[in-house]
C-alpha cells in the first residue's frame, strides 16, 4: 500500500517542470488568449474588451482567405514532397549502401544551417542575374527570372527551401522508424515470393505507420506556423501573395503594435493547427 | 502480481535528491563559469585595418569655452546617459571620436549601445509602451514614428530644455538642414528630437555611359522614361541581358512610406488630403503607379518587387544598372572604390518633374529623441546635441576621415565640400535635392506605418505586375478602414 507521502512525492518530482511549462509556455499562452479579446494598443493607452471583435475582423477581412490558402498551400506542399523525398532517401540509406555514412551527415548539413541564414543564402540562390538556380534553368531555355519576385512561383519558392531544410528531418525519422522494423516478416514474405513493392506497402510502411504519423504531424505543425525562412525570402510578397498567418500576426504586431489583433490571429492559428492535428492523428491511429 | 523488471524499479529518494542536486550544482557552475568567461562588450577598436579609418587630417576648433562658473553642461558630471543607436558607420564615427571627447569636456558617461533597424525599434517600443524606466535614455527613432511616439507622452518636449540652456557653439538648430529639422517636429508644434542623419532623393546614373551613349539627365519624367529606354537597350547591347536601364524599391510593406507615399507627389497625387480623406486611389495616384510599374518592368530587374534600398544600391554599385532614384546618402558606399566597382563613375542630377511640374518627394530622418521617463533627461539632451552638431559632424570627416553623406547640419556639408572637395563634389545637387524637398507628402499622425502597410503592399503588387487601378482601389480601402476604425471621420474620396 503506497503511504501518502509517496504519493505526495510523484507531484514534488514533477514540479520543477511544471514550474518551468507555467511560466514559459502557459503563462504566456494564457496571456496572448486574454489580449485577444481586447482592443490593446499601448501606443494609444487603449485597452478595452470587445469580445470577438478581433476574431471577426479578421476572419471576416480581406486578409483572411488569402492568408489562410496561401497557409494550407505552404504547409501540405511541403509536408507532402518532404515525406515522399524522405521516404525515398530512407529507402535507400536503408539498404546499407557504400558511404551511407557519409551521406547522413551530408544530409543533415541543411538542417544545421539557421533559418534566417538559409533565407539569405537561397535569396541569392533565385536572384535573376547572379543566382545558381536561374542560371542553370536558363540552360535548359527557362527565362531568368528572381523566383521570389514573381508572383506565380514566390510561395513555390519558400517551399523549395523548407523542403531543403527539414525533409533531411523527415528522412531522419522515418529511417529511424525503418530500422526498428524486426527483419523476420521480411525474410518470411521473400520466401513466399513477395516483390519489393508488396514488402514496402505490405509490411514497411504499416509497421512504420506511428513512426509517419508523427514525422508528419510535426512536419505540418511547424509548416503551418512558418514564418522565418518567409519573411527571409518575401516578407509575405510581392504583394501579398506568399503572405500567411504567421506574417501577419507578426507585421500586426510588430509593424502596427496592435497587440490585441495580433493575439488574436495567433489563437486562430492554435485552433487551426490542434484541430487539423487532432483530427489527422485520429485517422492515422485508427485500428 | 507480475515482477517489475530490474529497469522499472523505483528510483530512491535518496537518488533522486542526489540527481537533483547534482543537476542544480551544474546549472550554478555552468552559470558562474559563463559569467566569469563572458567577453566584456567594448566598442570596437577602430583601426587602420578596418574599415571605418581613423586618420587625423586636421585640428578642429574645440567648442567655445564659456566663461561661466559652472557650464550648464559640467552640472551633470556623474550621470550616465544609456542610448540605444543604429550599428552604423555614422554611429559608430560618433562613439569613437565624439563620445571621448564630450565625457571629458560635461563628466557625462556615455554607455552606447548599437544594434540592427528591427530590433533597435522594437526594444525601444517594448520599453517605453511599457512604461518601463530602463534601460535607454535616448536613442535613435524614424522620423515617421515620432508622432506616435510622442502622443502618448512618451517623448521629452526638448523645446523648454533648448530654450532655458542654449549651449552656444554647439546646438544651433538653424543649422540643420530645413528638411531634416521639420521632421523633429510633431504635429503640435513640439521639437521631440534632433535630426542624426538624414537624406531626400535624387537621380544617380552612370556618367560615364551617359557620355559614352549621348544621353543626359531626365528633367522630366518623360525624359526619364527616354533616356531608361535606351540607356537599357544600349546596355544590354554592350553588357549583355543582366544589364538594366534602372532600379527602384519595390518591396511590400509598411517600411518605405518615406519613397512610396511622396512618388504621387509629381503627378499631384496625395495619400491622404488636408483633411485625412483618403486619396491614395486617385487618378493622378493611379498614373504615378502605373508609370512606376511600368518602367521597372520594362526597364528594371526583374526581382524588383522584393527590392529594398540595399538591393538599389547593389545594383548601381556592382555595374549591372544605369540609374537609380535614391536616398542622397549612398554617395558614401557608392563612392567608396573598395566596395562599389563604380566609384568615381556616378553622376548626380534632382530628382525628374512629373506633370505636376514638381519633383517625387522622397525624404528620411533618424531622429534622436530623449524619453520622457528617462532620470538623467537632462544629461541625455546634452549627448543628443553635442551628437548631431555640426561640430560634431564635421569633426567625424575632417578629423576622423569618415565620408559621411547623411549629415544634417548646414555648416558641416559646406565645411566638408570645402576640406575634401575630391570626396563632396556632388554636396552642391545633394543640398539642392534637400531643398527643395518637403515633408508635406508624409501624413503625421501615429497610424501612419498602419496605412504604409496596404499602401507598400499595392505597391509591390504593381511592380509584380497588378493593374495600377485594382491595386490602389484595395489600398485605398483598407486605409479608409483602418482610419475609420482610429476614429477618424473621413471619406473615402474615390470610392470603390
Amino acid at each position: 500500500m503506497r503511504t501518502r507521502s509517496l504519493e505526495l512525492s510523484k507531484y514534488l518530482y514533477l514540479l520543477p517542470a511544471i514550474a518551468f511549462l507555467c511560466v514559459l509556455t502557459l503563462y504566456p499562452f494564457a496571456q496572448s488568449i486574454i489580449w485577444s479579446f481586447y482592443q490593446y494598443d499601448p501606443a494609444k493607452s487603449i485597452y478595452k474588451f470587445i469580445g470577438l471583435g478581433n476574431f471577426s475582423d479578421y476572419l471576416l477581412g480581406d486578409r483572411f482567405l488569402g492568408n489562410a490558402v496561401n497557409t494550407f498551400t505552404f504547409a501540405f506542399s511541403t509536408t507532402g514532397a518532404s515525406f515522399l523525398i524522405g521516404l525515398i532517401v530512407a529507402l535507400v540509406l536503408n539498404r546499407k549502401l557504400r558511404g551511407t555514412p557519409i551521406f547522413r551527415v551530408i544530409l543533415l548539413l541543411p538542417l544545421m544551417m539557421a533559418p534566417v541564414a538559409a533565407g539569405l543564402f537561397w535569396k541569392f540562390l533565385y536572384n535573376a542575374d547572379i543566382g545558381l538556380i536561374p542560371q542553370l534553368l536558363s540552360y535548359i531555355g527557362i527565362p531568368r527570372t528572381d523566383w521570389t519576385a514573381n508572383p506565380s512561383l514566390a510561395l513555390f519558392s519558400v517551399v523549395v527551401v523548407d523542403l531543403w531544410e527539414w525533409t533531411p528531418f523527415m528522412i531522419l525519422l522515418l529511417l529511424a522508424g525503418m530500422q526498428a522494423i524486426p527483419l523476420e516478416p521480411y525474410e518470411s514474405a521473400r520466401i513466399d515470393g513477395a516483390s519489393s513493392w508488396q514488402l514496402l506497402t505490405r509490411i514497411t510502411l504499416p509497421q512504420m505507420k506511428s513512426t509517419i504519423a508523427i514525422a508528419v504531424l510535426i512536419r505540418f505543425m511547424d509548416a503551418l506556423r512558418a514564418f522565418d525562412i518567409l519573411w527571409m525570402l518575401t516578407q509575405g510578397g510581392p504583394g501579398r501573395v506568399s503572405e500567411t498567418i504567421s506574417v501577419t500576426a507578426f507585421i500586426y504586431l510588430y509593424l502596427n503594435y496592435h497587440v490585441g489583433y495580433s493575439a488574436a490571429i495567433a489563437v486562430i492559428m492554435i485552433i487551426i493547427t490542434t484541430g487539423i492535428s487532432m483530427g489527422f492523428v485520429r485517422y492515422l491511429t485508427r485500428k | 502480481m507480475s515482477e517489475k523488471k530490474p529497469e522499472e524499479k523505483d528510483m530512491s529518494r535518496r537518488r533522486y535528491l542526489g540527481m537533483t542536486g547534482a543537476a542544480v550544482a551544474g546549472l550554478v557552475v555552468g552559470g558562474v563559469l559563463g559569467y566569469v568567461a563572458k567577453p566584456t562588450v567594448t566598442a570596437p577598436p577602430i583601426t587602420s585595418t578596418e574599415t571605418e579609418t581613423v586618420t587625423v587630417t586636421g585640428t578642429m576648433a574645440p567648442p567655445p569655452v564659456t566663461t561661466a562658473a559652472t557650464p550648464y553642461y559640467k552640472q551633470f558630471s556623474g550621470q550616465t546617459v544609456h542610448a540605444v543607436t543604429h550599428d552604423t558607420a555614422d554611429h559608430r564615427a560618433v562613439r569613437a571620436l565624439i563620445a571621448p571627447e564630450f565625457q571629458t569636456l560635461t563628466g557625462i558617461t556615455i554607455d552606447s549601445e548599437m544594434m540592427g533597424d528591427i530590433v533597435l525599434t522594437q526594444k525601444i517600443y517594448t520599453q517605453l509602451s511599457t512604461g518601463a524606466t530602463g534601460p535607454y535614455d535616448s536613442g535613435m527613432v524614424h522620423m515617421w514614428l515620432l508622432e506616435g511616439y510622442e502622443r502618448p507622452g512618451w517623448l521629452t518636449n526638448l523645446d523648454p530644455l533648448v530654450n532655458a540652456h542654449p549651449w552656444e557653439g554647439i546646438l544651433d538648430l538653424n543649422d540643420y538642414v530645413p528638411l531634416f529639422a521639420s521632421w523633429c517636429r510633431t504635429s503640435d508644434g513640439k521639437l521631440s528630437g534632433l535630426p542624426f542623419y538624414g537624406h531626400a532623393g535624387c537621380y544617380m546614373y552612370r556618367k560615364d555611359l551617359a557620355e559614352k551613349w549621348g544621353l543626359t539627365p531626365p528633367k522630366t519624367m518623360d525624359d526619364l522614361l527616354a533616356v531608361t529606354k535606351n540607356a537599357h537597350e544600349m546596355g544590354r547591347k554592350e553588357f549583355g541581358s543582366s544589364f538594366y536601364g534602372i532600379s527602384m524599391r519595390g518591396i511590400r510593406g509598411a517600411d518605405n512610406p518615406h519613397m512610396y507615399f511622396g512618388w504621387p507627389w509629381a503627378w499631384g497625387g496625395r495619400v491622404l488630403d488636408a483633411d485625412y480623406n483618403v486619396v491614395a486611389n486617385s487618378p493622378e495616384c493611379v498614373q504615378a503607379f502605373d508609370y512606376y510599374g511600368k518602367i521597372l518592368q520594362s526597364y528594371g530587374p526583374s526581382g524588383s518587387a522584393t527590392f529594398h534600398w540595399p538591393e538599389v544600391q547593389r545594383g548601381i554599385m556592382e555595374g549591372t544598372v544605369f540609374s537609380i532614384l535614391e536616398a542622397t546618402d549612398m554617395p558614401g558606399s557608392i563612392e567608396d572604390p573598395t566596395a562599389s566597382k563604380t566609384a568615381g563613375k556616378i553622376g548626380y542630377a534632382l530628382l525628374p518633374n512629373g506633370p505636376a511640374n514638381t519633383t517625387p518627394m522622397f525624404s528620411y530622418t533618424t531622429t534622436w529623441p530623449v524619453f520622457a521617463h528617462s532620470p538623467v533627461a537632462e544629461a541625455a539632451l546634452l549627448w543628443s546635441e553635442y551628437a548631431t552638431s555640426g561640430y560634431s559632424q564635421k569633426k567625424t570627416v575632417i578629423e576622423g576621415n569618415f565620408f559621411r553623406t547623411g549629415l544634417t547640419s548646414k555648416s558641416a556639408w559646406t565645411a566638408c565640400a570645402a576640406a575634401q572637395p575630391a570626396k563632396y563634389w556632388m554636396a552642391p545637387v545633394l543640398l539642392q535635392a534637400m531643398e527643395q524637398t518637403t515633408n508635406e507628402y508624409m501624413p503625421k499622425i501615429p497610424e501612419v506605418m498602419e496605412i504604409a502597410g496596404p499602401h507598400g503592399d499595392a505597391v509591390s503588387s504593381i511592380v509584380a505586375g497588378t493593374p495600377a487601378k485594382v491595386a490602389l482601389d484595395k489600398a485605398a480601402k483598407e486605409i479608409y478602414d483602418i482610419l475609420t476604425k482610429a476614429g477618424y471621420n473621413i471619406q473615402m474620396k474615390y470610392p470603390v
